[in-house]
């Protein structure tokens, strides 16, 4: 839509829309002379020129995939607020979704891994990810916060299925509906059939040749032995995508957790039990093994999975330790960094447009200034400061 | 002498003025630190300039001036009725509690009123509610100070509560004191930000309980406005 000024400067003038909701993806008029949404909501096709916009997802994608977790709290609920969830297209992001989609599914499967500080955008980066590997195909595997696993385990048992090992049963069970709920209609199409024969016990057995939903089903109302059947989905998944069957994409937020040297089970004798000691664990590290193809695995390292001992550093050698870094090398590590000056700017109009940040001298050229140097473009930080204001 | 020494005088006990004890709250003195003639502080970027502007800055380039506070600062969120709401809330020393706990408040106030602004389906409606935290508070502590006082008299062996007029001071202190009072009440479940955004939300349209606390005190007043002439003896 064009309009004329008096001065005869033509000024595009864009249609403000009436209803305003995440469905109808609003262009509304340009705050900063520059557009911070786009209207590319599928994430296969996101491209440099999407640097630093906003896109949209609908609601029901949102409950698909992130039902179980992988936004982070606050975030949630102030994208409730908003009334529409909307990511931010940044370059990490962006540098992962061309590597995969140019990926050589033939060679072994390669490792990424996103790091930086605490609440600086990897757990986004790596939901959006979600959302761009359910878009291309994959099958995904997706933990959203291992420490979950670890520093807040409702019940541990000793595994039914290995001697030393500890079960998370209610974690499984927990897990297990994500899962399907992220893959349920990708499962039935594809139609992955088990490898193996699982007795569970004397009653209870996986045929050799059933579907995997079988397995999923098992454990989704089995507690006792939702641990093994996730440890045996892994591990048929990691075959069927060898055998090209199907195509695999790992993601899990907080990896480093798993080398941690705490969690808040304790045995008997006061001893406290390891990550290392959990039958998950070993699942989860044999699927991030680069001993299978046709796949990919994303993770992300960060100082907040460990306790607050352990957190000097954000680079992945330090949170990892030795044993993380040899599992995981040769790994393309991929820094997420603060926001720079584009991207604080649309994160900025994104607030005004959507009236969350409603002090009307902030939103000034001063006001913007001001919340650049006090947050230092550190994208948690300008949520926590635009918050109450 | 120093120069804080010529500012700053001992803490003395000001003689209450009237022999009626009953006046002092009108003639009790501030307890400060520094005398009369030290100015209070301009810190605000957009004052300062107009001070210069007006000549005025030049006339007080050499009075003495107040030390800087803490919270005051030309922050484009700075209120100095929020600055004031923090301070009430804020209990042994501990500010940063009370300002986490007053702009999660505020957080609250702008989550519940976008609630409402996205449910609208008009323009109309839209324009109608308003999202600013910063408007509500200030018109929820407009809506909340009393306009008389009550004081207690004594006359002939009796204490009369005497309706009184009130200073901006105190009626903004009334104000905020009642709001915070209402948000520490009884059930602890609900916690004071989202306490605070409902109370302040209730008191912007002019309902709820603090509200209705200053009409009591209103009714109050106008009950006793026979003994109003007691002021005066």
């Amino acid at each position: 839509m064009m309009r004329y000024s008096r001065t005869c400067n033509i000024f595009r003038v864009w249609r403000r829309f009436s209803s305003i909701s995440a469905e109808s993806v609003p262009v509304t008029e340009s705050i900063t002379n520059d557009i911070f949404r786009t209207n590319e909501s599928n994430p296969v096709n996101h491209r440099v020129e999407h640097n630093s916009r906003f896109y949209s997802i609908s609601e029901p994608v949102k409950k698909q995939f992130f039902a179980g977790g992988g936004l982070p709290k606050e975030y949630q609920s102030l994208s409730e607020t908003l009334n529409g969830l909307c990511i931010m297209v940044r370059k990490p992001a962006i540098e992962l979704i061309h590597y995969l989609n140019k990926t050589n599914f033939d060679a072994p499967v390669l490792r990424y891994v996103l790091y930086g500080k605490t609440g600086v955008g990897k757990s986004l980066s790596l939901a959006h990810i979600v959302h761009y590997g359910s878009s291309a195909g994959f099958v995904l595997v997706h933990v959203p916060w291992v420490p979950k696993w670890f520093q807040y385990v409702k019940v541990a048992t000793p595994s039914s299925v290995h001697a030393n090992k500890y079960d998370q049963p209610i974690e499984a069970v927990e897990w297990l509906k994500h899962f399907s709920t992220q893959n349920g209609h990708l499962l039935d199409k594809l139609e992955l059939k088990t490898s193996n024969t699982y007795t569970w016990s004397k009653r209870e057995v996986t045929a050799e040749g059933s579907p995997l939903s079988e397995l999923i089903d098992l454990g989704l109302n089995r507690a006792k032995y939702a641990t093994g059947c996730i440890v045996a989905l892994l591990d048929e998944l990691k075959k069927a995508a060898s055998s090209k069957q199907c195509r695999v994409l790992v993601v899990i937020d907080g990896f480093n957790s798993f080398f941690s040297r705490k969690s808040n089970v304790i045995r008997e004798d006061k001893s406290m039990v390891l990550p290392s000691d959990f039958l998950l664990t070993d699942a989860l590290l044999s699927l991030t093994r680069n001993d299978w193809n046709n796949g990919a695995v994303v993770v992300s390292v960060d100082p907040s999975a460990h306790p607050p001992e352990l957190r000097e550093s954000p680079l992945p050698r330090y949170l990892l330790g030795k044993t993380g870094f040899e599992h995981l090398d040769p790994f393309v590590p991929i820094e997420v960094q603060n926001y720079n000056d584009k991207e604080f700017r649309s994160q900025i109009d994104y607030y005004i447009e959507r009236n969350w940040l409603q002090q009307p001298k902030a939103r000034t050229d001063n006001g913007r200034a001001e919340l650049s140097f006090t947050s230092g473009k550190h994208p948690y930080s300008l949520m926590r400061l635009v918050a109450p204001y | 002498m120093s120069l804080s020494g010529l500012l700053r005088t001992l803490p003395t006990l000001n003689a209450i003025n009237s022999s009626l004890g009953s006046l002092s709250l009108l003639s009790r003195q501030p307890y400060s630190m520094y005398k009369p003639f030290v100015k209070e502080p301009v810190y605000n970027i957009e004052q300062l300039d107009k001070l210069i502007e007006s000549g005025e800055a030049k006339k007080r380039e050499f009075v003495p001036v107040k030390a800087a506070r803490n919270d005051h600062n030309v922050s484009v969120f700075y209120d100095d009725l929020t600055s004031k709401f923090i301070n009430m809330v804020m209990v042994k020393g501990q500010k940063e509690l009370a300002r986490n706990l007053v702009e999660m408040g505020y957080m609250k106030v702008k989550q519940i009123q976008l609630a409402k602004y996205y449910e609208a389906t008009t323009d109309a409606e839209r324009a109608e509610i308003e999202l600013n935290p910063i408007t509500i508070f200030h018109k929820a502590l407009e809506n909340c100070s009393p306009v008389l006082q009550l004081t207690p008299i004594k006359r002939g062996g009796s204490t009369y509560q005497v309706p009184i007029p009130i200073t901006e001071n105190r009626a903004r202190f009334l104000a905020m004191k009642w709001m915070i009072l209402e948000c520490r009440e009884k059930e602890r479940k609900i916690h004071f930000p989202e306490r605070l955004a409902f109370e302040l939300i209730d008191a912007f349209n002019n309902t709820g309980k603090v509200v209705k606390r200053k009409q009591d005190l209103h009714k109050q007043c106008e009950n006793n406005r026979a003994y109003a002439h007691y002021r005066w003896g």
